[in-house]
């Protein structure tokens, strides 16, 4: 399908397209220089200019130096016009802002993937030692020379000037060594995800910069330090001093290696530019965009997902004509420029749950194939902006450009933006498609669409349930909540009305009796807090739940809540104040990890054998509580932790997220399948969470991949085994 | 085509079984805590399968109609945020709670009053009684034919071609019009509403009219339909284990039990 507007003869050419003839050119005009340069090696034996030694044209480095500069400003400026095709981006807090990019040049990101970080910090620092290096030497020659007559680099400050050019050389030429190895030789590189010629050009172009750098050294060396004495300053030149020792040895003459310094030496400076033209035409650029992007990262909490209106207020909507993300200028114009900002790393990717089950969805490809659809219908719009041609209909990209299997196979567990080097967020763009699929063209996955509308009707998304809000509490006697006590347990539509997660319920409740905690239920009075609703892309139900929950607790006074459910948790503590709410929010696994470090609650009773514990997402990654739980099951005697080799910030998704529990699963293997197996693979007798849905999931996959009913891992929420540890007659008893 | 579509706002059938209960003495339904009422499934399937004709033919109007109480407002701007065109509620005395007789009188009333009408749907039956009388009285009191129990409607011709399902199999039948057509629940889930459509069905004209606008008197909206008693069947049931040292004598122990209790 050909999705280039017709008739735009008038069209101007976009950023990639003057990037694509411009960076040849630039390699052309460079290539010209090079042939220039040895063609006048023949006339410049005897020159011996300090700054360019042996060079006659060196000035050309200047001319190289503009004309690359100004390619730098002028592509991302013609590009820049594309990223504004979005909407408006708020800014805000610049002080906080600078503190990402911080991180961004901390390299925070990149060395939680150790062997690549490793090596990606050698290339890293190599780049950085080298260009100052190169910039110092150019001002010294240039500017302080000239003006004082002296040298800054003189004596021992050159000395140890070499040897930081010769340290920063081989970190790169390591770094290129390591790179290459999975890269070429082994194929087991990341990269093989979606391969493309600058995956090779930009190591291959860097390491010929750094040996071409080498051989000018050793052959300078060769012909001047040597000859006339000076080997104790070679020495601080490591490598240059092996390669001139070695050709020395080997009977080079002066002149031969004058010769031939010169003729490297026009080849490494004219490679240097091309490699410098190369960040505004290839994914080399991401040594400014990733820094830049960190700039631009959101602000919000972490598991907030933001939606710009206010549903609920019909002047506000009254001429929207589209909601959620149908045409690329729906998105912001920061999600625009991030999509230029990716350089195929595959890391989001590799550390899909989805992708790792051999689900339909790349975290990347979706960036990747979102920057080949702009780049298709950008210049159109542009146009169409000018008055030009019609606009490329919005089903291009939603169910053209990028699946809506992949859109809704996302779990919005947020492995990609952890993982992500250049800070890219996929969930809020992956979520607004959502929005869009649901809000405007009502194209709802069957078993979603229940879901969501038994949350309209019946205020939960469990349809069919036998249970009502209050069945869970039969034969005991809960509180309702009246403002009096200090806490509202919010019990959750899955901690009442699913038979599985009931006792969960009934042992926090034990438990915060037994340590004495004041705090009461609203029993029939909850309802949906509108989370699974937000997940799955229907905000106008999410945001009439939310008003309707936010006038509730405000009716009776709540000031703390205690949720069971980490989803609860998030779209309390990260979203409803948003809409007003100013309520303090705590986990179950919180409270009673405090309620224990307090000794309001002993546990005596111990357990035996291994226990593994499963991080839910909205109660990790996106809210960054993964101690408490654990501290909970440490205090419990006899407990021996066991982690799985995902845990923690690299933990692994149950399956259930952004509103999965309700898809199906049509292609590959069933996430929960995947984490139940490395589960067993501990050997423990209990895999442990703090999440009912990540329960549900785990019962439903523990059995497929252990049979033997006999042999079983147990599957128990935290608050499960305290209660057992603490109390004396534990409820789980009921489920008989 | 000029189409209506009935629905009937009822308590939620899907209401877990141990918060169903009746007063026997009023008679009357106790509606669940916490529950609210919804449109019957079928009714829904109804306006789906209207909507399907509407755009297979490119046009026409689809009325929303609902006898009941002032609350079913509620469920006919379901309905007009799936696309419906316009509502009408017909409530007041007598209405709250008509028998099937009554309601019948109603619709074939308020289908005269709103003219030119091509085609009634309506659900197969409601959830909540399960007697499907309504449409055989709405089509009875017209004098239009009526096709029960459809799982796909076109227009074909100024007629409409109903595929039926039967008990051992589907059987296609063309009706000419005006007709009575209901809608089984093979004819698939009604669609999700656009959020567009939502925020317009509040802008949508709603009519509520009374029986005395039809027209009707008290008389005419009298229950023919006398409710006796009204009560929740106790279902009883004991569990034995058949006990045995091994699973022939098991078997064997089954056998001799089942014998007792004269089953075989």
């Amino acid at each position: 399908m050909d999705l280039a507007p017709k008739g735009s003869k008038a069209r101007r050419p976009d950023a990639r397209q003057v990037a694509e003839i411009l960076g040849p050119l630039v390699t052309i005009a460079l290539v010209i220089g090079i042939l220039y340069g040895i063609g006048s090696v023949a006339h410049s034996q005897h020159a011996q200019r300090e700054p360019f030694w042996g060079i006659t044209g060196g000035w050309a480095v200047y001319l190289f130096f503009a004309a690359v500069v100004a390619f730098l400003l002028y592509v991302p400026a013609r590009r820049a016009r594309l990223w504004r095709l979005g909407r408006g981006f708020r800014i805000g807090n610049v002080k906080e802002r600078i503190r990402n990019v911080q991180q961004a040049f901390e390299q925070r990101k990149v060395v939680r993937d150790a062997y690549a970080g490793f090596f990606h910090l050698c290339l890293y620092g190599s780049f950085i030692i080298l260009t100052l290096v190169t910039l110092i030497l150019a001002f010294d020659d240039e500017i302080i020379h000239p003006m004082t007559g002296h040298r800054f680099l003189e004596g021992n400050r050159y000395l140890v000037f070499k040897l930081v050019g010769d340290v920063g050389g081989l970190m790169g030429l390591l770094g290129i060594a390591m790179l290459a190895y999975p890269r070429w030789f082994r194929r087991r590189s990341r990269v093989r995800l979606d391969t493309r010629w600058e995956d090779h050009a930009l190591p291959l172009l860097y390491g010929a910069i750094l040996v071409t750098g080498f051989l000018a050294q050793g052959l300078r060396i060769g012909a001047t330090e040597l000859p006339e004495g000076h080997a104790a300053w070679s020495h601080w030149a490591p490598v240059g001093w092996l390669i001139g020792e070695a050709l020395t040895r080997a009977g080079s003459s002066i002149d031969l290696m004058t010769t031939l310094h010169a003729v490297v030496w026009w080849v490494h400076m004219p490679l240097a530019f091309v490699l410098l033209s190369m960040i505004v035409w290839t994914k080399f650029g991401h040594v400014l965009l990733a820094p830049t992007n960190a700039f631009f990262k959101t602000l919000d909490p972490y598991g907030r997902l933001s939606y710009p209106l206010n549903l609920m207020d019909e002047q506000a909507v009254a001429d929207v004509t589209s909601f959620g993300v149908g045409r690329v200028q729906d998105f912001t114009w920061k999600q625009l420029f991030e999509l230029d900002v990716c350089v195929r790393c595959g890391r989001c990717t590799a550390n899909c749950p989805a992708n790792i089950a051999g689900q339909p969805l790349s975290p990347m490809a979706i960036i990747q194939d979102l920057k080949t659809h702009l780049n298709r219908v950008g210049h159109g719009l542009l146009d169409a902006r000018h008055g030009g041609t019609e606009e490329p209909g919005p089903l291009d990209m939603v169910g053209g450009a990028i699946r809506e299997e992949s859109l809704w196979a996302c779990r919005t567990c947020g492995a990609c933006v952890t993982e992500c080097p250049v800070y890219i967020e996929h969930i809020p763009t992956i979520v607004d498609m959502r929005r869009y699929l649901v809000l405007d063209q009502a194209q709802v996955p069957e078993t979603a669409q229940q879901a969501l509308m038994n949350i309209e009707q019946r205020g939960h998304p469990w349809r069919g349930t036998a249970l009502q809000r209050t069945s869970w509490m039969e034969g005991m006697e809960v509180p309702e909540y009246t403002g009096e006590q200090e806490y509202l347990l919010w019990v959750g539509c899955t901690g009442a009305l699913v038979d599985r997660n009931v006792p969960v319920t009934r042992a926090v409740v034990r438990l915060l009796r037994e340590a004495g905690v004041s705090f009461g239920v609203l029993a029939a009075g909850e309802t949906c807090n509108g989370d699974p609703a937000r997940r799955l892309g229907n905000e106008y139900l999410f945001q009439v739940l939310a008003a309707q929950n936010v006038e509730t607790f405000k009716a009776v006074g709540v000031r703390k809540v205690i949720t069971g459910c980490p989803h609860c948790f998030n779209v309390f503590r990260n979203e409803y104040p948003e809409f007003g709410a100013q309520f303090e929010v705590i986990h179950h696994s919180q409270l009673l990890q405090r309620l224990v470090s307090e000794g309001k609650l002993q546990p005596k009773r111990g357990m035996q054998g291994g226990v593994t514990f499963h991080d839910s997402c909205y109660l990790g990654r996106h809210n960054g509580e993964y101690a408490a739980p654990r501290e909970v099951l440490e205090a419990i005697p006899g407990v021996q932790l066991v982690e799985m080799p995902r845990n923690r910030s690299k933990g692994y998704c149950c399956g259930a997220g952004g509103g999965n529990i309700w898809l199906e699963e049509k292609q590959g293997r069933r996430v929960n399948h995947v984490r139940a197996e490395e589960a067993a693979a501990t050997g423990a007798a209990v895999v442990a969470t703090a999440c009912p849905f990540c329960i549900q999931m785990f019962e439903d996959g523990i059995p497929a991949v252990q049979p033997d009913e006999t042999r079983r891992m147990k599957v128990m929420d935290i608050a499960e085994l305290l209660e057992a540890a603490v109390v004396a007659e534990p409820s789980a008893a009921r489920q008989s | 085509m000029d189409m209506i579509v009935c629905i009937k706002q009822i308590p939620d059938p899907e209401t877990p079984a141990s918060a169903f209960k009746v007063d026997e003495a009023a008679k009357k339904v106790i509606p669940a805590q916490g529950t609210q009422p919804v449109v019957s499934p079928f009714d829904l399937q109804a306006a789906e399968a209207a909507l399907r004709v509407k755009e297979q033919l490119g046009s026409g109007t689809i009325h929303v109609l609902s006898v009941g109480p002032a609350g079913a407002a509620q469920a006919i701007k379901q309905v007009l945020a799936m696309g419906a065109d316009d509502g009408f509620l017909i409530s007041g005395p007598g209405l709250d709670d008509p028998d099937a007789y009554a309601t019948a009188q109603v619709i074939a009333a308020a289908a005269k009053k709103i003219g030119n009408v091509d085609a009634i749907f309506m659900g197969r039956q409601a959830a909540d009684w399960d007697e499907g009388v309504v449409p055989m009285g709405v089509a009875e009191l017209l004098g239009w034919p009526q096709v029960t129990v459809a799982k796909a409607v076109t227009a074909a011709d100024g007629r409409l071609r109903v595929e039926r399902v039967l008990q051992d199999g589907f059987e296609t039948v063309e009706v000419i019009t005006p007709a009575v057509v209901t809608i089984s629940n093979e004819l698939g889930d009604p669609r999700y509403p656009k959020l567009q459509q939502i925020m317009m069905a509040g802008r949508k004209p709603l009519a509520q009219w009374t029986a005395a606008d039809l027209g009707l008197d008290a008389g005419q909206l009298q229950s023919r339909m006398e409710l006796e008693r009204l009560y929740v069947p106790v279902v009883e049931s004991q569990v034995e284990v058949i006990e045995g040292e091994s699973p022939a004598e098991m078997a064997a122990n089954l056998a001799r039990r089942l014998r007792e209790a004269r089953i075989i």
